[in-house]
């Protein structure tokens, strides 16, 4: 046999295996349908049940709906161009593989964006339904943790949007909403797991519920409305008419796998603060001057969070140190706060406010769940040689123990189109005032 | 094989039961098979070489009484002998004949009839002899090929001076010659003793003249056959620069480069190539500049040439190159003057073949092949984005559909879920897998691009474009495509078109293929394999002894006009791969101006 033959039969033998290992995984992006949410409730006759929502690939997005009714179809599970499809099964897997004989094309959990457990479960402990999920190929680290009053499957048929047709887009984008206004944090899948295992900190989860819109009492009220600055609201009672029923606010605090408390939308925004994912939100603080009136101030996060941690006398001590930028964006009273002379008292004002929050928020974590979910654990950690003495101390277990010291900077820096209001003149008015 | 097929012919009559007895229809007899293979032209120009290899199809008179010997013994049976007793020439004696045939004859009649046999004349119609009497005494005539000579130049400066001569001018023996040079009028007359000289002569259009009694012609240059102008040019088109491009006459596209390289040490060589065509191939190359290693191949190679016909530079360039089988061009081909020129300076080699318009230059790498010639005229700034364009179609034209079954079929958790739930819409009513799409496309594509260029005229790029469109349209609402694989299609196909080099842009399409077989098997796995096959292919490539990828691999010396183009006063070197004599293209300070005071100036 010469060279040359031996070559070309060398190179028809590598031809000829490529089609047999090659194509093996070959799968057209029609032949499987997406789940986007998967939600995990307490079963009834087997031991999960499990909801599937994954989009359809109907044109024009499904059914129209009737102004905000109660559209879709409930035999079919058919919401906003997304089919809602439950089934109970021993294991989470399991249930992909039975729920399958149905859905006539393989579930793949590759752009699963939302995983919902229902308080209930939450509080037994996820981290045998979690586990599975890790291990799962398909399964990606960007996927949402959402913990939901009531079941899951109510919240997940509820996970619709008026606005588009685009179901994935609107699960992606109503998470981007934490970053607008700090009343839930952004939870990723890797994250929560990470969490589960490290002796740093508590994981959390977005709070979530679903809203009846009857919340709203009725329009006829009784003399002048209380003025109630950060009020806080439980998932499913904002006070509201119109749009989706689901309700993204506040976070399910864990103790390990089991979840212990929730933090309500204000905590949540001392706490995100606290760990540096706060990026913008309003904020409305009664105006001391004048009782009554408000004013309305944007605060972002000015960097990251400065955290030091040391043992004083065996206990944890841990300074917080914030920068907060402050814009203006209302003055009820058109008092000129900012004026130069005037920048220091506001800021002081504010800065006293938020300390007081963070500290109150810090100490509910501590005396009521003592669950780090600030992940100061990662800076203690540094007092300790190895990390079979940071295991050995269990700084989960003491945690409630330490003592922290907030401390906050604020900066106003800019007052928006409006400087030194001018009064309002009105027949009323009496004369000019002067400051 | 007609065996063969008589028996193919056989088998199937057995099947359809046909008549067997069938008109007798024309078949071309094979060397060997019929009684009479044609007496052909007698030609002496055939060489020396196929006389002694014995080919067959040699036309050479010799040959074929040579060959007609040879069948006759064929054709007895059981005397195999009598071939070595009959064997009519030695290889010497053959030679000896033939230099004896080759001498220009010292009376006019004979002449006459070698340059006749030489043409075949009477049948061949395009040979003008003609006869006259200089000084009303003595005998001569001119013999020119009709079309390719310029009869005006032969009617005033050839014929009438020599009509008008008297006999007293004539001088006898040696002093002829130099008479009758200063007779004709034409810018350039040679002496030859040879008829295949004279004949080669003659067959450029320049007209050969005997008077009686010398022993040799007397060629006179009148060439003036019709041909194309300089015209702009049609691959290469750019909006800011020159605007001609090469002809197909060798004369003007060598005085095209001339006129721009102003230069003594511009050195143009001839070689003839193909011995039915005589095709004249010009090397151009600047003689203080190149490597002359670089020269000594081209010649060598050009040289060594045996073949019968050379159309083209295109037919060049494959008997030239380094690797036959690669799929990348490894010589720049190039319609513009002004480019083959730059190349030139550069200390490059330029392979110009008679008749095409097409300059060949040697050794180029592969960041040649992506510059276009409109990258110096424009401004660096601009080039340089045109240049990551130009890079980024190449990727995309050769990878994207590959890509995208990759993606697709392997990978779909690389797409956007929004997009994802898009494409699966889109293509939720089409019937084949994405392969098939892809391939059906692709198929369809390519079928308008190569339509295109027979459709005739300026309905031809409209039926293209309106092609495309209406296929496009049509196959998605047909559901024979998703639209999402459209538009691939199109960038693709735009992609393409966007790689200045023709050749190039071939090699890309076909590697297209390679690309799609490789994503639809193996996924990225299998496109990283492909990607490193290929590039494995690109470094083993050699143009003319220089690695294709050099610079880049193996490294070179920096260049200031690789994948970026720095500001023109930077590129002060030659190319370092090419060793040129004179690596230095210009000085440090290329603008001098500005480091004068403008004031004391």
């Amino acid at each position: 046999m010469t060279k040359q033959s031996l070559s070309w039969l060398l190179a028809l033998a590598i031809i000829i295996c490529l089609p047999l290992s090659g194509c093996y995984d070959a799968k057209e992006i029609d032949e499987e349908v997406y789940a986007l949410v998967i939600g995990v409730d307490e079963g009834v006759q087997n031991k999960i049940r499990l909801t599937f929502q994954y989009a359809t690939y109907k044109e024009g997005g499904g059914k129209a709906q009737g102004g905000g009714g109660n559209g879709g179809d409930e035999e079919s599970g058919e919401v906003d161009g997304t089919i809602v499809a439950t089934i109970e099964a021993s294991s989470l897997l399991e249930g992909i593989n039975l729920i399958n004989a149905t859905v006539n094309r393989q579930i793949s959990l590759m752009h699963a964006k939302m995983l919902v457990f229902s308080e209930e479960y939450a509080r037994e402990g996820v981290a045998k339904y979690v586990e599975p999920l890790v291990r799962f190929r398909e399964v990606r680290e960007f996927m949402r943790i959402v913990v939901c009053k009531g079941k899951a499957e109510d919240f997940i048929k509820e996970n619709r949007s008026f606005i588009g047709s685009n179901p994935a887009k609107n699960i992606e984008l109503i998470f981007e909403q934490s970053k607008n206004t700090g009343y839930f944090p952004d939870v990723f899948f890797s994250d929560f797991y990470q969490d589960l295992l490290t002796p740093y900190g508590q994981p959390t989860a977005i709070y979530a519920g679903v809203n009846d819109l009857t919340q709203m009492a009725s329009d006829v009220g009784t003399g002048e409305p209380p003025l109630r600055t950060e009020e806080d609201y439980e998932p499913g009672s904002i006070p509201r008419k119109g749009g989706t029923k689901k309700e993204l606010s506040g976070t399910a605090v864990f103790d390990g796998d089991r979840m212990v408390g929730t933090l309500s939308q204000r905590e949540t925004r001392f706490f995100l603060m606290g760990i540096g994912e706060f990026k913008r939100g309003f904020f409305t603080l009664e105006d001391p001057n004048i009782p009554g009136y408000i004013y309305v101030l944007e605060i972002r996060l000015a960097g990251e969070p400065k955290l030091k941690a040391r043992f004083a006398n065996a206990i944890p001590v841990i300074d917080l140190e914030l920068s907060l930028d402050i814009n203006i964006i209302s003055i009820q009273s058109r008092k000129h706060y900012e004026k130069l002379a005037n920048i220091p008292k506001l800021e002081t004002e504010v800065k006293l406010h938020f300390e007081k929050g963070l500290r109150e928020t810090i100490e509910k974590t501590q005396t009521e769940w003592n669950a780090d979910i600030f992940h100061f654990g990662r800076k203690i950690a540094g007092n300790f040689g190895t990390i079979e003495e940071l295991e050995a101390y269990n700084w989960n277990r003491h945690y409630q123990e330490a003592k922290v010291n907030v401390k906050v900077n604020t900066h106003l820096r800019r007052s928006g189109f409006l400087f030194e209001a001018a009064p309002v003149h009105s027949s009323t008015t009496e004369g000019e005032q002067k400051e | 094989m007609s065996e063969q097929q008589g028996i193919l012919s056989k088998l199937i009559a057995l099947i359809t039961y046909k008549k067997k007895n069938r008109p007798k229809t024309f078949t071309l007899a094979e060397m060997g098979e019929g009684q009479d293979a044609g007496n052909p032209n007698t030609n002496d120009q055939s060489n020396n070489r196929k006389k002694n290899s014995g080919d067959s199809r040699s036309n050479n008179t010799e040959n074929i009484v040579q060959d007609s010997v040879k069948q006759q013994e064929k054709i007895v049976p059981g005397k195999p002998r009598r071939r070595a007793l009959k064997k009519p020439f030695s290889p010497s004696e053959l030679k000896s004949t033939r230099i004896e045939g080759d001498k220009v004859r010292s009376d006019i009649d004979s002449n006459i009839e070698v340059i006749k046999q030489v043409f075949g004349l009477p049948k061949n119609k395009d040979l003008i002899i003609r006869e006259f009497q200089v000084g009303r005494k003595r005998r001569a005539f001119i013999a020119y090929l009709d079309g390719m000579a310029d009869k005006n130049i032969i009617n005033m400066y050839i014929l009438s001076p020599l009509f008008k001569v008297q006999e007293s001018d004539l001088p006898e023996g040696k002093g002829l010659n130099s008479s009758l040079e200063s007779i004709i009028e034409t810018n350039d007359t040679k002496n030859q003793d040879s008829i295949k000289k004279v004949a080669t002569e003659i067959l450029k259009g320049n007209t050969a003249l005997y008077v009686h009694g010398l022993d040799y012609f007397l060629t006179c240059e009148t060439i003036g056959f019709e041909k194309r102008g300089v015209e702009a040019p049609k691959t290469e088109g750019i909006v800011k620069g020159p605007q001609e491009a090469f002809g197909e006459n060798l004369r003007t596209n060598v005085a095209l480069l001339r006129r721009i390289i102003r230069n003594s040490n511009l050195i143009t060589e001839f070689f003839e190539v193909g011995e039915k065509s005589s095709t004249t191939v010009a090397v151009l190359y600047l003689r203080d500049v190149v490597n002359p290693a670089i020269v000594k191949e081209v010649s060598r190679r050009l040289s060594n040439i045996a073949i019968d016909f050379l159309g083209n530079a295109g037919m060049l360039e494959e008997l030239i190159e380094d690797n036959p089988y690669s799929i990348i061009p490894t010589i720049l081909s190039t319609e513009r003057p002004d480019r083959t020129a730059s190349h030139i300076v550069e200390g490059r080699v330029a392979i110009v073949v008679d008749g095409a318009p097409f300059a060949m230059i040697v050794p180029v790498t592969m960041n040649a092949l992506m510059h276009s010639p409109e990258d110096s005229s424009l401004k660096w700034q601009y080039t340089v984005g045109l240049r990551a364009i130009r890079f980024f179609a190449f990727f995309a034209a050769s990878m994207l559909p590959g890509l995208y079954i990759a993606i697709t079929t392997f990978h779909r958790e690389m797409i956007p879920t929004d997009l994802l739930i898009a494409i699966a819409k889109a293509k939720e009513n089409v019937p084949f897998p994405t392969i098939i799409e892809i391939l059906l496309m692709e198929m369809g594509f390519e079928l308008i691009r190569e339509a295109g260029i027979r459709i005739p005229g300026i309905i031809g790029n409209t039926l293209g474009i309106i092609g495309a469109l209406i296929l496009g349209e049509a196959a998605v609402s047909a559901n024979i495509v998703s639209p999402v694989l459209i538009i691939i299609v199109a960038v693709t196909g735009l992609s393409n078109f966007a790689i200045p080099n023709y050749s190039l842009a071939f090699g890309v399409r076909l590697a297209r293929f390679y690309y799609i077989l490789a994503g639809a098997l193996l996924g990225f796995y299998g496109i990283v394999l492909a990607l490193g096959g290929y590039v494995l292919m690109l470094v083993n490539l050699k143009s003319f002894g220089i690695p294709f990828l050099a610079v880049i691999a193996p490294k070179g010396r920096k260049s200031k006009d690789v994948i970026l183009r720095w500001p023109l006063w930077m590129q002060e070197a030659r190319p370092d791969y090419l060793n040129p004599l004179d690596r230095r293209r210009q000085p440090e300070i290329a603008r001098r101006w500005a480091q004068e005071d403008p004031d004391k100036a």
